[in-house]
């Protein structure tokens, strides 16, 4: 095994479990999940071999996923809400998605942070459930500093009324 | 930050792959970087660009194709398109196809991509038809790797606890007497044992909603 693949496997063992958190908070599927983890680190893999230089790897990992998390959430978009339900297996419309989102693992944090706009959310998650600072949010959601640290403002204050009156 | 909160988010962390889960994907990913190496030696000489190859997918996950992207040469996409006998047929056989399997991880999931590959067997098979050039090295070559993915698809179908049903016998009403119709019917089988599983996990997972509500 050569310097850059050690790298690479080090980054592996170190950051895989974050970025499989990461995903399944936002796709709420354990599969799913796994596929776009895998998938965050095959084009991490063809990035680096490319010859390119990378500051920060994990916040990158990071960039990666969510851009695919991204690309992921459009295509449900796409399809009919009937195939959302067949995917999904539960209708977003329904009164009952709090209970139901209580039945996966973690659902209760799920629950809590599915009532966030998702630009809290996801900062809210990476700071508090992927650990990372502040400088590396900015550099995986390309934004600055400043915007990250205000949605974070907000989102922990939002949190916090959420849990008051649940 | 409330306690309520903390305690949540310390639960969550708990979330992580299973070890079985790692050292798959982990294995997947050195057989991804030796496969990505070895078509870059092949490649890259032809073409005399460095090679970066992107995976997207498109939407429908029954097609499940991998599209392999090479910059400047517009490989990847007669990749895809090739048939057997060309030059490029080996990537998408063995490249492009193989590291879609990859990148499954149920077992329906790849039944389902295996099943669509013996599909994709017999399209080929079907062009080269169509074109005259169906002969019998190529015919033997399709057959063999139709077989290979439908066997492949059958042991996956066993995997996930789906065997044949009175159903699917008597919905193949009429035998395709086409060129392929044989390997057809075998597919239609497969498909209709996949959408037979698919609804029992439906109904499951709608009973066990009911009982929780």
């Amino acid at each position: 095994m050569n310097t850059l693949e050690k790298t690479f496997f080090k980054a592996y063992e170190k950051y895989s479990d974050a970025i499989f958190r990461h995903c399944y908070f936002r796709v709420f599927n354990k599969e799913k999940a796994k596929e776009l983890t895998q998938e965050t680190f095959m084009r991490t893999w063809q990035y680096l071999v490319g010859g390119a230089e990378v500051e920060n790897l994990r916040a990158f990992l990071y960039r990666v996923a969510n851009n695919l998390v991204i690309d992921d959430v459009r295509k449900k978009k796409e399809q009919s809400l009937d195939k959302m339900r067949e995917d999904q297996g539960f209708d977003p419309a329904d009164e009952s998605k709090d209970r139901l989102l209580r039945l996966l693992e973690g659902g209760e944090i799920l629950r809590v942070l599915s009532k966030l706009p998702p630009k809290y959310r996801e900062v809210v998650q990476m700071k508090y459930l992927d650990d990372l600072d502040v400088r590396e949010i900015a550099s995986a959601l390309e934004e600055t500093e400043n915007n990250v640290s205000v949605r974070l403002h907000r989102g922990i204050q939002q949190l916090k009324d959420i849990l008051e009156y649940s | 930050m409330n306690d309520k909160l903390k305690q949540l988010i310390k639960k969550s962390v708990k979330i992580s792959l299973d070890k079985k889960d790692k050292g798959l994907m982990r294995a997947n990913l050195l057989t991804f970087i030796r496969k990505s190496s070895n078509l870059e030696a092949v490649v890259a000489p032809a073409t005399g660009r460095g090679v970066v190859l992107w995976f997207f997918k498109p939407t429908s996950a029954l097609a499940g194709m991998l599209i392999v992207v090479i910059l400047g040469s517009g490989i990847s996409f007669a990749a895809e398109n090739s048939l057997p006998g060309e030059l490029l047929y080996p990537v998408k056989l063995n490249f492009n196809e193989e590291v879609r399997s990859l990148t499954l991880f149920s077992e329906e999931e790849k039944t389902e991509w295996e099943t669509r590959r013996a599909e994709r067997r017999i399209e080929e098979g079907e062009k080269l038809f169509v074109k005259g050039n169906l002969n019998e090295e190529k015919r033997k070559e399709i057959e063999e790797a139709f077989t290979r993915h439908a066997d492949r698809a059958e042991r996956g179908l066993e995997k996930i606890g789906e065997k044949s049903s009175i159903r699917e016998e008597v919905s193949i009403k009429a035998v395709d007497e086409s060129e392929f119709g044989p390997e057809k019917i075998r597919v239609t089988k497969i498909r209709e044992r996949l959408k037979t599983r698919k609804i029992k996990i439906q109904n499951k997972k709608e009973e066990a909603i009911d009982s929780q509500l």
